[in-house]
């Protein structure tokens, strides 16, 4: 019924999908390519549990069509880690127990990692600025702050 | 304990499932696969109030793709629910009782599909009138919810609990000052980011589920009443949680039974996810009160009488709400010595949303009561905030409001509450902010209209389920022939860090390093019922039996390095290296010079030898709290944990707007097994607490809720979460494994009331009704002036 074909490039890896058009990128990343580290907590934009990088910058995977993405660059949780690897926030966010229960910490981690991209060595409120879209019920965000922070001092914490 | 220093325990060390969590790898209910698997969705009532007519289904029945339809009718074993009383139906049956009940579920290839089929489903009510305030529900004419009364109810109240001590009208009458006030905590909806989910697999005999849930048993007992069959033949396996807070505690019993229901009859794999509007719109709240609160006074200051009345809407269902009431009965008066007390409480059925579990149980509702009571008195006395406390806290050998003798705990809250006030600086801000504020008022010049205020609360918390019962649990531990050390209980994590900490005991207690520890994520046919994952009693009760079974475990092998040192007692060192030794139990040895010691036993050779003796090493930890005293009498609570939480805000006199800018939280948790992770369920909590008190708000009309999303339930952002001050008080607990209390329900409980305080400060008058949003504060300040 109207499906696409269409190709998409997650982690640095391309795959051939066919979905229907009003498929998200959401959908197709954790029910037809098994990446289910990207969350989903609402379906409607509300949360950031979704968030991936598109062309190394935040997106909510669940308010995008796969079909817009077409040849663009997805990054997701499972593509962060270089070859094994932890990217520095990733470390930082273990090292300061910024995650309790864990389902914000994909689309937190990478709405973290878009954002030291562009602002290498940021405050801490310009920190409290660039997550406040993603949502967190646990940690009470100050671990998550402090971990952006400490990523941004060591080298390579603004890597995409 | 003997003072020999710790290993493992009191240590920040990483969370057993960081990693998991950071790289995507965690496996959550929804990231679960079957072959085969169908989608469930339910249709929830279209009233409040009303009787089922007719339920049409063809239409929706005949879309392809779709499995079938379920209602009440389908239901083998009890159409009902219900941790306390089975009121709750699975499927509503010939009436709905509020907006939440689940009227029919659709099951079907997909997700898109369920949803499609659930708007086709046509069914005639004939809508009766509803009642939703439980004042009037009282009331004799007022419409019942479960007219029968057969859930021990009288009417629409589901129940009441009370007690009186000393004389409480000669109290008042001795009383130099009385205040007297009312006021209005509201809902709080959970807003876990993960909504609830399961999965439920069946081949037509026995039922699996996998679910977020933090009661795994609960469910079983369900799931078993609701099919008819066996708990023998039901399986419920916990998956890693999304949050939970008390709205995952009960609420998937419901939700897997009717999935699990599914799965059984039609031997497919069944998943069901919660929408947002779903989860907001069906499961639990946390309780709204209605509490006057009358508090009598000498000049001087001291606390002669208090009389509480709590009303509270329960909602459609009891839930947990009976225990709930217990927990605000006996915490009603708050931490105080007060001789003379009385509290009443009713819990009364409306047509509303259910209310039941939400960290803190009635803890923050009260104590938004008690502790805006105390700065309203110390405001008419012209008295500071904290003198008043520190007069008048209950405290070791004292006896607490409600009347236990605190023979076991009791020096933690002074602690708390003066290195909260040092380390916030809370002489010199309470000044300073006052100062501000009085040129405030006089400065025409200035573009903002601001006011400051600091402002505290302290709070007593009953760790654990309440007596007389004593709270209980078990816990196994098996070493493995390589020394790995696994731990089954029935614990759940929730993201509180309950496996990291569990692991931590049972490592110290064994004598290795934390990896070498697994705890399994329960499993009900394979651990044993530890009792629910609330009450803040993971650390200090399933931790307590978890440190048993590991004693137990590990006793063979201490017996054998005993006799191969020829000692009668040993310990553990663990080297630099993480070979863990043991050593006589005297022996002056420090880990950095262990490779040079002579007297020492490699763990692994112990462990190999065992099992070439063919020994034992398993152990079966099993502990209950101390509730019972020999003389027949019981402790509400076999003990308490303490807390004092000081805010700092600014308010906005023209919009009403309040900014939280600083949190200093002390609580006592006996001791931190892991500092960090207690400090992550401070933040955490504080700033749940602090949305309480300030932002959160459930907008609700006739039963039905307005605001059903994210978007227009607003729960705090990083931008307005504060910067905190975790302070870890630690007084020691002679049960709780290596002295530690429960952190998780505390770290919240305080926090809406000492905003709220901040904000009476700031403002110089009391915001009574929550949250303080621009409209309540600006009201308040408006019908002052
Ligand atoms: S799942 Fe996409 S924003 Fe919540
Ligand atoms: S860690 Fe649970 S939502 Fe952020």
């Amino acid at each position: 019924m109207g499906d696409r074909s269409i190709k998409l490039i997650v982690n640095g890896y391309s795959y051939n999908v066919s979905v229907p058009a009003e498929t998200t990128l959401l959908e197709v990343l954790r029910e037809e390519l098994q990446l289910t580290g990207t969350k989903f907590g609402c379906d409607t934009g509300e949360c950031g549990a979704c968030t991936v990088l598109i062309d190394g910058r935040p997106f909510r995977s669940c308010m995008t069509l796969a079909v817009e993405v077409e040849g663009k660059r997805i990054t997701t949780i499972e593509g962060l880690a270089n070859g094994g690897e932890l990217h520095p926030v990733q470390k930082k966010f273990v090292e300061l127990q910024a995650i309790q229960c864990g389902f914000c910490s994909p689309g937190m981690i990478l709405t973290a990692v878009a954002f030291l991209g562009e602002n290498p060595k940021p405050t801490r409120q310009e920190v409290r600025r660039a997550i406040s879209g993603n949502i967190c019920r646990c940690t009470g965000y100050q671990k998550i702050v402090e971990a952006v922070i400490a990523a941004s001092k060591i080298n390579g914490g603004g890597r995409k | 304990m003997t003072g020999e220093e710790l290993l493992v325990v009191g240590k920040p060390l990483r969370r057993v499932d960081a990693l998991d969590k950071v790289t995507g790898q965690g496996i959550y209910t929804g990231d679960l696969k079957f072959p085969d698997m169908l989608h469930a969705k339910v249709k929830r009532s279209e009233h409040a109030h009303a009787r089922i007519l007719r339920i049409e289904t063809s239409e929706a029945e005949s879309l392809p793709g779709v499995i079938r339809i379920f209602t009440s009718k389908d239901v083998p074993g009890e159409n009902n629910v219900g941790v306390i009383v089975p009121d709750q139906p699975v499927f509503a049956e010939d009436t709905v009782r509020h907006y939440g009940d689940a009227v029919a579920m659709v099951v079907a290839e997909s997700e898109d599909l369920v949803r499609k089929a659930v708007d086709l489903i046509k069914v005639d009510y004939d809508v009766m009138p509803g009642v939703f305030d439980p004042e009037e529900a009282m009331l004799p004419n007022s419409p019942l919810v479960h007219p029968d009364g057969k859930y021990g109810n009288e009417g629409n109240v589901l129940s009441k609990m009370g007690y009186e001590k000393g004389d409480v009208e000669k109290g008042f009458r001795d009383a130099d000052i009385i205040v007297e006030e009312e006021y209005r905590p509201g809902y709080q909806e959970h807003a876990f980011i993960e909504t609830e989910r399961c999965i439920a697999t069946s081949d037509g005999r026995n039922v699996t589920v996998y679910g977020s849930l933090q009661c795994p048993f609960y469910v079983r007992d369900a799931v078993a009443g609701a099919l008819g069959i066996p708990r023998a033949r039901i399986r419920i396996i916990q998956t890693a949680i999304g949050g939970a807070f008390g709205g995952k505690e009960d609420v998937p019993s419901e939700l897997c039974a009717r999935a699990a229901l599914a799965a059984y009859i039609l031997r497919r794999p069944v998943r069901k996810i919660r929408s947002r509007e779903d989860s907001i719109v069906m499961h639990t709240k946390r309780h709204p009160m209605i509490i006057r609160h009358r508090l009598g006074a000498t000049r001087e200051g001291e606390l002669v009488a208090a009389r509480v009345e709590i009303i509270s809407d329960q909602g459609a269902y009891c839930s947990v709400g009976k225990y709930v009431q217990k927990r605000a009965m006996v915490h009603a008066c708050g931490a105080y010595d007060i001789p003379n007390s009385k509290v009443d409480t009713s819990f009364v059925y409306t047509n509303n949303i259910l209310t039941g579990a939400f960290r803190g149980f009635g803890g923050p509702q009260v104590a938004v009561a008690s502790e805006l009571q105390m700065d309203e008195l110390a405001r008419r006395l012209g008295m500071d905030p904290l003198k008043l406390r520190l007069k008048n806290i209950v405290e070791k050998g004292g006896i607490t409001a409600k009347g236990q003798n605190l023979d076991n705990c009791g020096k933690g809250l002074r602690e708390c509450i003066e290195k909260a006030a040092n380390v916030s600086q809370w002489d010199e801000k309470r000044d300073a902010y006052e100062k501000f504020n009085e040129k405030m008022k006089h400065s025409s010049t200035g573009t903002l209209n601001i006011r400051k205020g600091i402002g505290m609360s302290s709070i007593m918390y009953g760790v654990a389920l309440g007596g007389p019962t004593p709270d209980s649990a078990t816990s196994t531990c098996q070493i493995t022939e390589d020394g790995s050390v696994i731990i089954t209980t029935g614990g759940t994590e929730m993201g509180q860090g309950a496996k990291t900490v569990l692991s931590q005991i049972a490592a110290e207690a064994v004598g290795v390093p934390l990896h070498y520890v697994t705890i399994l994520d329960a499993d009900t046919s394979i651990v044993q019922n530890s009792g629910p994952s609330v009450a803040s009693r993971i650390t200090p009760v399933i931790g307590e039996a978890t440190r048993r079974g590991a004693k137990e475990a590990v006793s063979e092998i201490s017996n054998l390095a005993c006799k191969l040192l020829g000692v009668n007692r040993v310990r553990s060192v663990i080297a630099p290296d993480g070979t863990p030794f043991s050593v006589p139990a005297d022996a002056m040895v420090k880990k950095a010079d262990i490779d040079k010691f002579p007297d020492k036993v490699d763990y692994h050779e112990l462990v190999r030898s065992c099992y070439g003796e063919a020994k034992l090493l398993l152990g079966v930890g099993f502990c209950s709290t101390p509730t019972l005293l020999e003389n027949g009498e019981y402790r509400d609570y076999y003990t308490y944990s303490f807390a004092c939480h000081i805010a700092e805000v600014e308010v906005d006199m023209d919009t009403g707007r309040v900014m939280v800018k600083k949190l200093t939280c002390a609580n006592d948790v006996g001791k931190a097994i892991n500092p960090q992770t207690v400090e992550g369920q401070i933040e955490g909590g504080a700033v749940q607490g602090m949305g309480y008190g300030l932002m959160e708000e459930l907008v609700t009309l006739n039963g039905r809720i307005l605001n059903p999303s994210l978007v227009d339930y607003h729960i705090p952002t990083s931008l307005d979460a504060p910067q905190i001050t975790p302070l870890i008080i630690e007084e020691h607990d002679s049960f709780g494994p290596y002295g530690a209390k429960g952190i998780g329900e505390p770290s919240l409980i305080p926090t809406p009331a000492a905003v709220l305080n901040a904000v009476g400060h700031a403002i110089g008058l009391a915001v009574r009704k929550t949250p303080a949003s621009p409209e309540n504060v600006w009201r308040a300040i408006r019908d002052h002036r």
